[in-house]
């Protein structure tokens, strides 16, 4: 297994039989969303288009895995989406086959896709790797596999002596306790990698997503064997350490 | 009289009724040049008649006929000013024959109605209710039989963007009603010329001045530090005086100023965050003497009439003298009598201070008022509500509307660029050479007639006593907080878990490292050429040419022969000194608040990107604390401060400023205003770390650099004092920690200055993390010692407990089991080849001492990749790259994922 890491995604590739680049919420049609709770900006998607692409160019994967929430609006599509999304997925065809596993914002997805680019939301296999977006159970055939997911956008904060130095989006990479599986299997050990959101503007602490856990896979990460990753790979401790920082300062 | 005979006879018989025997000296200056039609400027004391002097001559001129709308608009920057305004206008008018009425924030809809049916003659009002009137389309034809707007306290809003925001009004009024004539009322300033401009623009303007020096007689007395004789100090005098207003600095000192004072009786607490009616009964009641003392904040300052004030007592530095004149000048209220003020002190500074600004105040070297020039959030303001006034209305209407006033544009071009700002928050639309109104603008206007940024507060919800805590101003929350982020409030340390549903929510946090973010908020400055005052004060002693009171000079000499004594340096205005303390580098300059915070961030600046940490700031008018980690000694700040190139200050904080917790503040601020954000958005959804980048428009960042160079730094000062050092006039010197430097009054503004590149952050972060990492040390050589520590605690060579040799290997905490299989007696292959590995791992602590044991501590780095990270000799942040390079390599193989 060769892993590669992007930062432009962000973006992690997995080379095992296959080639695979995976990117998780993008989250277009935010900004008109965004009007309606107060910030009235321009749309950036179509830079968001160009830096995905640019991305496929710079990975050069033999696949390209969207990991749910292409779109924002729930429910519906607004006119940005329509527009956009159109764009998004005519840019990509000419360039990847790509699959979506879609997620809680993804409702008429359908509507941009080809059957056979859309994958099952609760969960599959592509190449040994366990794929969905991450609101839902996941389906009894990854247990024991590495999962890829999104929907948490996870952010860390890297702090010095002084203060809060850098905020940056992050991999959250740990086993998942069986119990999360209906029926457990005696199998090896299930592993997760969380990845972050690909959309500029959104991103969750991720001392708030552990602190009270909004969806199954972050109420069944196993904390103590979680590792936090950089967006380009960098090691940057382990879960633990960021969730209790208190405890690992001196005075 | 012959002045008078110009005035209309009916309001020479008003006047003699109302039992004017004579007029005073401003009134016979002022009253012939306004019946002369001149635009005028009147700056005279508060109480000397000025509202009279102003509004006689209007009112003869108003006799002459009303229209069917209004006929005199009279503006005051306050509600309360309003009313008295009222209160005293009536009897004139209902003596006249003229009708007078209040609009502003507190009117009610009945009486808006009203208004609109039946105009008063005279509307007295806020500039934010006249940019109101511009919306309505029957108050709007109301305006065009104006012919006198009065501008009431215009020292107090010609240097904000209330100001910027009114002339320009008074220019879209001038397209209803035509050219008016205008009046002007200020308390002294040191610019009069320029504030007249600011009122009228480029028409001839004449200025009628009264000197407010001579009647003024002012105090400086000390009491030192403890509040309880500062009370007793000022219980003294309120018993001799049969009224006093006491002005205090904060809220939060009226108010235990006035707990203290309060059993005494005939004492009441008049400042901003009391509700309407107990302020107004306040007032009342002082005015009718009730109660004798009055203690207030600069709700007091404008001219409300409260009355005789017999002494006014100023409790602690009233920080520049146009604040003292004002505050002092409510005292001995009647035309020709002096104004007797104190100035209750507590400390050196403090006393210093007071008696510059005293000695200042006698000399009437009263600060100038510096109006917001070309101010791109207010003009764009303007744009928007001029397209909502028209519908749609051609780029050259609007330019000509702006640019007769003194602080708009002058150019199209800058016109044309917050236009398309505007057009992309959806405030307007073009077409061609016109803008056209959307159906956003109204409501955007509705909530952004006023200029003042206006601050949310948010709950702090304390998630394990399940109550709130406190509230948290909105700047502190966008600047400063994040989930996860540590911050202090009511003494105590939270850790912020959610920011949602308008509220933040919290659980208490334990210790943590470093200085931790708490805002202030905005105090008043303390001006550049009064602190270098303070100075030379410090430097010559000359305090008897500013007091003859004994008590205070021998205080100030007694505290400055103590720091002597103690081997302190005293730093005035030619002495910069450097203080190392436990809590950082104190910088002693005296240099005034803005010039400071120039200075400061420029060095903080350096030093984040030189040694790639977060810098704390904290600073007042006489001293800067650099809150650093240990490894940036005094001679660094020292060493960072002499290199400073004069010319190089600006372009460093223009580059740096965007990183800063100030920058996002006033950014968000000001989009505001640009409309590119809601009054009441929703920062939830959008992570607010993003926020800034998501604003860069070059129109929102160019205001926002106007504004914090001309409102919050002091650039211009900052290089004056840098080439007083080139040039050897000003000296810098390190000195051991004085009483001045350590002086405990860092509270007036903080900040972090975060290292300029994530690449730092990240170093920064491994080394802590590193630091913290637990490590097991075994001595290889007698086999028989083992001890667990972390890296931080490890010393540079470490030797066995045991046998005092060097032969340490470093292995993971959870190893303990491959050095007992290591010291078996009869071992395997498997563990002769481990013997070997702590071997070779023992090797390279034997020869490169700590640093190997570091290396050793990093994530997956085994003998081998450390051998390899030691063979590249590099070491500080060259160090850590290599080890974050090992790590990543780690990361991507399959062991990390198992």
């Amino acid at each position: 297994m060769n892993i590669d890491f992007f930062p432009s995604g962000p973006a992690v590739q997995i080379e095992e039989e296959k080639r695979i680049l995976f990117i998780a919420d993008i989250h277009m049609g935010i900004e008109y969303e965004l009007q309606k709770h107060g910030f009235f900006i321009r749309t950036r998607g179509q830079d968001r288009i160009t830096r995905i692409c640019d991305l496929v160019k710079e990975a050069d994967p033999d696949i390209l895995v969207i990991l749910g929430d292409v779109k924002h609006r729930i429910p519906g599509t607004s006119y940005q989406e329509f527009y956009e999304l159109g764009n998004l997925f005519s840019a990509l065809r000419k360039i990847i086959p790509f699959y979506v596993t879609p997620g809680n914002h993804d409702p008429g997805i359908e509507e941009f896709l080809k059957p056979e680019e859309m994958r099952k939301k609760e969960g599959s296999i592509i190449d040994q790797v366990g794929i969905l977006h991450g609101h839902t159970i996941p389906d009894e055939e990854l247990q024991g596999k590495l999962i890829l997911c999104g929907h948490h956008h996870p952010t860390v904060t890297l702090r010095d002596q002084v203060g809060v130095a850098l905020r940056s989006p992050c991999f959250i990479l740990g086993e998942v306790d069986s119990h999360i599986f209906p029926e457990e299997m005696d199998s090896e050990t299930t592993t997760l990698l969380m990845i972050p959101s690909c959309n500029e503007m959104t991103g969750y602490g991720i001392e708030k997503t552990f602190h009270s856990p909004f969806s199954p896979l972050s109420r069944s990460l196993i904390i103590e064997t979680a590792e936090v990753l950089l967006p380009d790979g960098t090691y940057a401790g382990s879960l633990h350490s960021h969730l209790h920082y208190d405890e690992t300062a001196t005075t | 009289m012959t002045k008078q005979q110009q005035l209309d006879s009916r309001i020479i018989d008003v006047i003699r009724d109302r039992g004017f025997s004579e007029l005073s000296l401003v009134q016979e200056q002022a009253i012939p040049k306004i019946l002369n039609g001149d635009h005028l400027l009147l700056i005279a004391p508060t109480g000397t008649g000025k509202t009279e002097s102003a509004m006689i001559p209007v009112l003869s001129g108003m006799l002459k006929g009303t229209g069917s709308g209004f006929t005199t608009l009279y503006i005051t920057p306050l509600r309360a000013l309003n009313r008295d305004i009222l209160r005293r206008m009536e009897w004139w008018c209902q003596n006249l024959g003229l009708t007078s009425g209040v609009r502003h924030g507190d009117t009610s809809q009945a009486e808006r109605r009203k208004q609109v049916l039946h105009p008063p003659d005279l509307l007295i009002t806020t500039p934010e209710t006249v940019q109101a009137l511009f919306m309505g389309k029957r108050l709007r034809e109301h305006l065009r039989g104006i012919r006198y707007v009065i501008v009431d306290e215009i020292h107090d809003l010609a240097g904000t963007k209330r100001g910027t925001q009114l002339v320009i009004a008074l220019e879209r009024l001038c397209r209803y009603a035509g050219e008016f004539q205008r009046i002007g009322l200020s308390a002294t300033v040191g610019n009069p010329k320029e504030v007249s401009e600011f009122l009228t623009g480029e028409r001839p303007c004449s200025i009628v001045e009264v000197p407010v020096a001579k009647t003024l007689d002012i105090h400086v007395e000390i009491t030192g530090e403890r509040f309880e004789s500062q009370v007793s100090a000022i219980r003294k005098h309120i018993k001799k005086d049969n009224s006093t207003l006491i002005f205090v600095n904060t809220r939060s000192t009226a108010e235990s100023l006035g707990h203290a004072l309060i059993k005494d009786g005939n004492v009441d607490v008049h400042h901003g965050s009391l509700s309407r009616d107990i302020r107004i009964e306040a007032e009342d009641r002082f005015k009718q003497g009730d109660i004798k003392t009055l203690i207030c904040t600069s709700s007091m300052e404008l001219g409300i009439d409260i009355g005789h004030v017999e002494h006014v007592i100023q409790f602690g530095s009233p920080r520049e003298v146009s604040r003292l004149v004002q505050r002092v000048g409510r005292a001995g209220h009647q035309i020709g009598k002096v104004s007797i003020g104190t100035i209750i002190t507590s400390g050196f500074d403090d006393l210093c201070e007071s008696l510059v600004i005293a000695g200042r105040a006698r000399q009437g070297a009263v600060e100038n008022v510096i109006p917001s020039y070309q101010a791109g959030d207010v003009i764009g303001n303007q744009i928007a509500a001029i397209a909502v006034e028209y519908g749609e209305i051609s780029i050259d209407d609007i330019f000509s509307i702006i640019s007769h006033s003194s602080i708009g544009i002058k150019e199209q071009d800058t016109l044309e660029r917050i236009i398309s700002q505007l057009t992309e928050h959806y405030l307007i639309r073009r077409d061609g050479n016109k803008i056209i109104t959307t159906s956003r603008a109204r409501r955007y206007l509705s909530g952004n007639l006023s200029m003042i940024p206006d601050e949310r507060k948010f709950p702090v919800y304390d998630i394990v006593t399940r109550r709130t805590v406190g509230t948290l101003d909105e700047s502190f929350i966008i600047t400063s907080l994040h989930t996860g982020a540590v911050f202090i409030a009511r003494g105590q340390l939270w850790r912020v878990l959610d920011l949602e549903e308008g509220k933040v929510t919290v659980e208490p946090a334990r210790n943590t490292e470093g200085e931790l973010p708490s805002w202030e908020g905005e105090q008043i400055p303390v001006p550049f050429e009064i602190a270098q005052e303070v100075g030379r004060l410090r430097r010559t002693r000359t305090f008897k040419d500013y007091t003859t009171d004994k008590a205070a000079i021998a205080f100030a000499n007694g505290f400055l022969d103590l720091v002597c004594k103690n081997h302190g340096i005293i730093p005035t205005d030619h002495l910069i000194t450097l203080e190392p303390s436990d809590e950082g580098v104190v910088l002693n300059n005296c240099a005034g608040h803005q010039t400071n915070e120039a200075l400061g961030r420029v060095i903080s600046i350096l030093l984040s990107a030189r040694f790639g940490t977060t810098i704390g700031l904290e600073l007042d008018a006489y001293r800067i604390l650099f809150r650093v980690p240990r490894e940036i000694s005094v001679r660094d700040v020292r060493e960072t401060l002499l290199g400073l190139q004069p010319e190089h200050i600006r372009g460093i904080l223009e580059l740096a400023l965007k990183r800063t917790s100030l920058f996002r503040w006033k950014l968000v601020q000001i989009a505001k205003k640009f409309g590119a954000i809601d009054p009441d958005a929703d920062y939830e959804r959008l992570s607010l770390h993003r926020l800034s980048d998501l604003l860069a428009h070059p129109q929102i960042q160019e205001e926002t650099y106007r504004e914090l160079f001309s409102r919050y730094m002091d650039v211009s000062h900052a290089i004056e004092i840098i080439r007083a050092i080139k040039n050897d006039e000003t000296e810098v010197t390190i000195a051991p920690v004085s009483m001045i430097g350590a002086a405990a009054l860092f509270s007036s503004s903080r900040d972090q200055i975060p290292p300029p590149t994530a690449d730092q952050a990240v170093i920064s972060a491994l080394k802590h993390r590193l630091d913290k990492q637990e490590v097991l040390l075994v001595c290889m050589n007698c086999r028989k010692w083992k001890t667990k520590t972390v890296v931080s605690r490890v010393p540079d060579q470490p030797v066995c407990g045991n046998c005092g040799a060097r032969l340490i290997a470093a292995l993971k905490p959870y190893e303990t089991e491959l050095y007992s299989a290591a010291n078996k007696k009869t071992k395997n292959p498997e563990e002769k080849a481990l013997e070997q590995k702590l071997f070779r791992n023992a090797n390279m602590v034997l020869s490169s001492g700590k640093k190997a044991i570091l290396i050793l501590s990093a994530k997956g780095v085994g003998p081998e990749t450390a051998s390899r990270i030691l063979a590249t000799y590099t070491d500080g942040d060259a160090l850590m790259r290599e080890i974050l390079k090992a790590e990543r390599n780690f990361v991507k193989t399959h062991r990390f994922w198992q």
